[in-house]
């Protein structure tokens, strides 16, 4: 959800300003293209702040920051809620980068999309991944072992996650 | 006989150096001012124009920074 602008348009744009002086002195402070992405954002300029958005993202995963190149590409999937594709790519990411609550938490959000549209196979896979994930996922887990009665894989249902 | 305020006595100087184009007295008068109105973005950026003219970059980007967060607080 986009942040609801409290300040004055006139006062967001005398900061943005502000911030494009202190990127002409120094280019590198990326961290302050971010919040310059985020202004642009509170003024609903959704395009350039995905811009800087992305930009900044490349530049993180050139210099190997990869807890700031997952926050700023979690700010781009928010930018496109409907956007599975760039879901997944963020639920890998958290997975990759060990962070089984954040990416379970995405693994949800894809399993609802998923089962709107109708992708039993990709939704077997994701309850795989939420179970293995987050063990406390019960609801999931269930889910999972009922899947697994219906198609007969007993001893997966028996051994839970099928793990 | 009528005694100026101090803050006016520093807004005058301020003034006068810019005449001069001496920015780094400028800058060390903005400072002052800061003391008076902390609290105002405007005066951290144009501290902050005053040292990037005094050829202090990383100063003024710290005063620049204030300036932003305080319009966006």
């Amino acid at each position: 959800m986009r942040p609801r602008c409290t300040k004055t348009d006139k006062e967001i744009d005398k900061a943005i300003a502000v911030l494009k002086k202190v990127l002409k002195i120094k280019p590198s402070l990326i961290e302050l293209k971010v919040r310059l992405g985020d202004l642009y954002l509170k003024q609903d300029k959704v395009s350039l702040s995905q811009e800087l958005y992305e930009e900044c993202l490349k530049t993180f995963q050139e210099m190997g920051v990869k807890q700031d190149a997952l926050s700023v590409f979690k700010k781009i999937v928010e930018l496109q809620p409907r956007n599975l594709i760039l879901h997944r790519k963020l639920a890998d990411m958290y997975e990759k980068e060990n962070m089984p609550v954040q990416a379970a938490t995405e693994f949800k959000s894809l399993l609802k999309k998923a089962k709107e549209i109708g992708l039993n196979t990709e939704i077997l896979i994701l309850l795989q991944k939420i179970v293995t994930l987050d063990p406390k996922s019960y609801e999931e887990a269930l889910e999972l072992v009922q899947i697994y009665y219906k198609t007969e894989q007993f001893d997966q249902a028996c051994s839970g996650s099928g793990n | 006989m009528s005694e100026e305020a101090p803050i006016n006595r520093v807004r005058n100087r301020i003034e006068k150096y810019k005449e001069l184009e001496q920015w780094d007295k400028a800058a060390l008068e903005y400072q002052n001012l800061i003391g008076f109105l902390p609290f105002d973005p405007e005066i951290q950026k144009q501290a902050g124009d005053a040292y990037l003219k005094a050829n202090q970059g990383l100063t003024a980007i710290k005063f620049y920074l204030n300036a932003a967060q305080m319009y966006e607080n």
